[in-house]
């Protein structure tokens, strides 16, 4: 990156004074936007100035190039607080790399301690200046008499602002001669008249701890107030003339709202830079808004609008606003919270996007930023947090009843939405588990809680249920419910009916009613003898707000529902003391957009997960059952999300396009399991399950997880 | 019909005047303090700065000037440059 705080920028403090170097770091510099300097001219010589004097410079009265050679130094050193050039030598301008137009307009008469201007040189150097196109122009001259409306100078004043330039005038320095109040000297008064106010700004000057200088005319209280602001005026370091006698090198030092008017036009030339679009009135308004407020607060009748601050000046006002896939204005606001299944995807594809102010100024959206971690992340630390829990389970091995409660105190009271409906008023998060066999042939079974909570529950492996169930996956909190019926020795038939709920998404907007996924599915195991079982399962999980577990809000909001059709195959076999089962599951996801939000479309999602579990019962004579289980979860393996984005600008209009993310995931998670558990005499059992998660959810460039959970029970 | 042919030829006249006269309101009233140092060109006294230093402006009935601050030497000529101002035993 480079430095901007350079010695050349040092030595003028102004620069500092008004946040410049914010603008130079996003590599504004006033490149390509003219800033007319209708003064004495320019030094032709002065090599700090000639890389950026524009050949159009002029002087009125002869009509030749030549003649723009600055008689007294007034024009070159406005002209170098606008763009005396960067390059380490003496100091730099404002806008160091815009393009200066000199404009010669003083009367050629004498101008030893200084020239004078005709009003009407004036007005055919503006003029020039227009038609010449200039988008800037610094007028650091002043009278005290007001323009009359209708003359040759007001007239080109006018002009000047109808074309769409920004001018800038200088305050005049102490009171009115004539009258002796503290306002805007009569020519600067002009910018208040109806034709021209909002296209002129008025300039004041403050010294180098922004305090109104003793010689600058003040805002007023007239309406002069509204269009008036201050800049760095007082003892300012800039360019003089080459061969003047009291030239010290290459600068000058000089006092006067002759040297604030220049800091106006050069980060006007900045502004209309970043932003082209501006009308000349838009930028203006946006100098004189994003100023910093000085002395009382508000516009007041010392600084006006207070002091320029470019740095604010470039930044947005107001919200900013995208456009939404159904062509609608959108607030660039909400997140959006990845899916476990999806991984990293959609972040790692995300393309470039632009979001407008209120001035249609265009700004980059940085949508990347706004993707969160998938929302229902099972994190080891979650589980470890769910697993600390006192349980207790009742089996009544005579009915086949099995019942275990899991309860842990969550340490805070938590807000009554419908997210957190599972909380209870003391803080007491509950896990319930139920089985029961009605019948030798049909059994029950039912889970209401936490999925991690399960485990605990359960005692069973904590990551085998979760590779290769979509709901259990998608969900933090659900019910579940299943049936199995013995149709025959050799087949079992069954159902199962699931509900879920993401309970993190109250991490993005507490408010969104939570995205949550309810199905079914029909089992079917056919016994092969010896404890060897084939397994089919298809079903259809309904999610609303979420697809595949995708859900947002703001300008990711519009997925209304998805559809996801399973089937899911398993076995299992037992060879010994050793038993091995497995599963492998794929599914195709549908998704329906009610283009709320910058989404167009979803191609069908395809996605597939498994896993493998290996036990060992060769001690369990002496209590020890071994285990190991390999899994990689529900992972997408090819789908695609149309995004209606703005890219860029064509014909004066943001360009919408359609940019296709790809959801598919580039490293997918997988995970292993070690897991082993002692039975003691006496009913009493530990239980020690050892994780390693590698790519956690399918997130490329997190970090591995790995963890310990012990589970020690005792039997009544 | 003698003043309507006056009239036409005095008309004009008054129009061609009109144009040339300065655009401004042109005062011919000189602040009482203001230096003269040419023809319709003077310095007025408008304070001094935060150390007590005088301070001048240019001022030209009818014509514009810039607005850039002067400080008198010792020898009664301006400057710009604040350093070369002879300050003391001035207000």
């Amino acid at each position: 990156m480079v430095d901007y705080n350079t010695p050349e920028y040092r030595r003028n403090y102004g620069l500092a004074a008004v946040n410049s170097i914010t603008a130079y770091e996003a590599g504004l510099s006033g490149q390509g936007v003219t800033v007319a300097v209708v003064d004495t001219g320019i030094d032709l010589k002065q090599e700090d100035l000639d890389a950026n004097l524009s050949p159009l410079s002029i002087d009125i009265t002869s009509n030749t190039f030549e003649g723009v050679q600055d008689p007294y130094g007034h024009g070159t050193w406005v002209a170098g607080i606008v763009a005396a050039e960067k390059n380490d030598s003496g100091m730099h301008g404002v806008a160091f790399n815009a393009t200066l137009m000199a404009v010669r307009a003083d009367n050629h008469s004498d101008c030893t301690d200084g020239c004078t201007f005709a009003d009407n040189d004036v007005a055919r150097g503006i003029n020039y200046a227009v038609n010449k196109g200039a988008r800037v122009i610094n007028l650091s001259l002043g009278s005290d008499q007001q323009i009359i409306p209708g003359s040759l100078l007001a007239d080109a004043l006018t002009n000047a602002v109808d074309a769409g330039v920004v001018v800038v005038v200088a305050a005049g320095n102490g009171d009115d001669a004539m009258v002796g109040q503290s306002r805007p000297d009569g020519f600067a008064r002009f910018a208040a008249d109806a034709a021209v106010k909002g296209g002129i700004i008025i300039a004041g000057a403050v010294d180098s701890s922004n305090t109104i200088t003793t010689f600058s005319n003040k805002a007023g209280s007239g309406e002069e107030q509204d269009v008036y602001m201050v800049a760095p005026g007082q003892s300012i370091t800039t360019t003089d003339l080459t061969e003047s006698d009291i030239n010290r090198g290459k600068t000058t030092v000089i006092y006067g709202t002759s040297a604030a008017t220049p800091y106006i036009a050069a980060a006007a030339a900045i502004l209309l830079e970043k932003f082209p679009n501006l009308t000349g009135r838009e930028a203006v308004e946006i100098l004189l808004n994003s100023a910093k407020d000085l002395g009382a607060a508000g516009a007041d009748a010392v600084y006006g609008q207070g002091l320029l601050d470019i740095a604010a000046a470039i930044q947005p006002s107001g919200t900013l606003e995208m456009t939404s896939a159904g062509g609608k204005s959108l607030a660039l606001e909400g997140a959006l919270l990845a899916s476990p299944a999806m991984g990293g995807g959609l972040a790692q594809t995300m393309g470039r996007a632009l979001a407008f102010d209120a001035y249609e100024r265009a700004y980059n959206a940085d949508l990347s930023s706004r993707i969160e971690e998938p929302a229902s992340r099972f994190t080891l630390a979650e589980a470890a947090g769910r697993m600390t829990r006192l349980h207790s389970s009742l089996d009544v091995e005579r009915y086949g009843l099995r019942l275990g409660i899991s309860a842990r105190d969550t340490g805070r009271q938590h807000a009554a939405t419908s997210l957190e409906r599972h909380a209870r008023d003391g803080g007491l998060d509950a896990d319930m588990s139920f089985e029961a066999s009605v019948t030798p042939r049909l059994s029950v079974s039912m889970q209401s809680g936490s999925t991690a909570g399960h485990t605990a529950a359960t005692g069973e492996m904590a990551l085998t249920a979760r590779a290769v169930d979509p709901a259990s996956q998608l969900s933090t909190q659900g019910e579940r419910a299943g049936m199995t019926f013995a149709l025959t020795r050799h087949l079992d038939v069954g159902a199962v009916a699931f509900t879920g709920e993401r309970l993190q998404a109250e991490r993005m907007d507490r408010s969104l009613e939570a995205p949550r996924q309810s199905g079914g599915g029909v089992t079917l195991r056919r016994w092969l003898g010896a404890g060897a079982h084939l397994d089919i399962e298809g079903g259809r999980m309904f999610e609303t707000g979420s697809t595949l577990g995708l859900t947002g809000t703001g300008v990711f909001s519009g997925i209304e529902r998805a559809t996801t059709d399973y089937l899911k195959l398993g076995g299992g076999i037992a060879m010994g003391t050793l038993r091995l089962d497995g599963a492998w599951m794929a599914s195709r996801t549908e998704t329906t957009l009610d283009e709320s939000g910058v989404f167009a479309g979803f191609s069908t999602l395809k996605a597939d997960g498994w896993a493998l579990t290996l036990t060992d019962s060769r001690f369990a004579a002496q209590g020890h059952l071994f285990g190991l289980h390999v899994t990689q979860p529900l992972a997408v393996t090819a789908g695609t999300a149309t995004l209606h984005l703005a890219t860029g600008w064509r014909d004066d209009a943001p360009l919408y396009t359609r940019q296709v993310a790809d959801l598919s995931v580039a490293e997918r998670e997988t995970s292993l399991e070690l897991f082993h558990r002692y039975e003691a005499a006496g009913g009493l059992s530990l239980q020690t399950n050892f994780i390693y998660r590698r790519n956690p959810d399918n997130l490329a460039g997190v970090a591995d997880e790995a963890a310990v959970f012990l589970h020690l029970a005792t039997a009544l | 019909m003698p003043e309507s042919r006056s009239l036409a030829i005095s008309l004009p006249l008054l129009l061609v005047l009109a144009a040339c006269a300065p655009a401004g309101d042109a005062t011919t009233d000189i602040p009482e303090d203001a230096i003269r140092l040419r023809d319709n060109y003077y310095m007025l006294p408008i304070g001094t700065d935060d150390d007590g230093c005088p301070m001048f402006r240019p001022y030209a009935p009818g014509m514009m000037t810039d607005q850039a601050i002067r400080f008198r030497r010792a020898d009664g000529s301006f400057t710009m440059a604040r350093e070369e101002a002879a300050c003391e035993g001035r207000s």
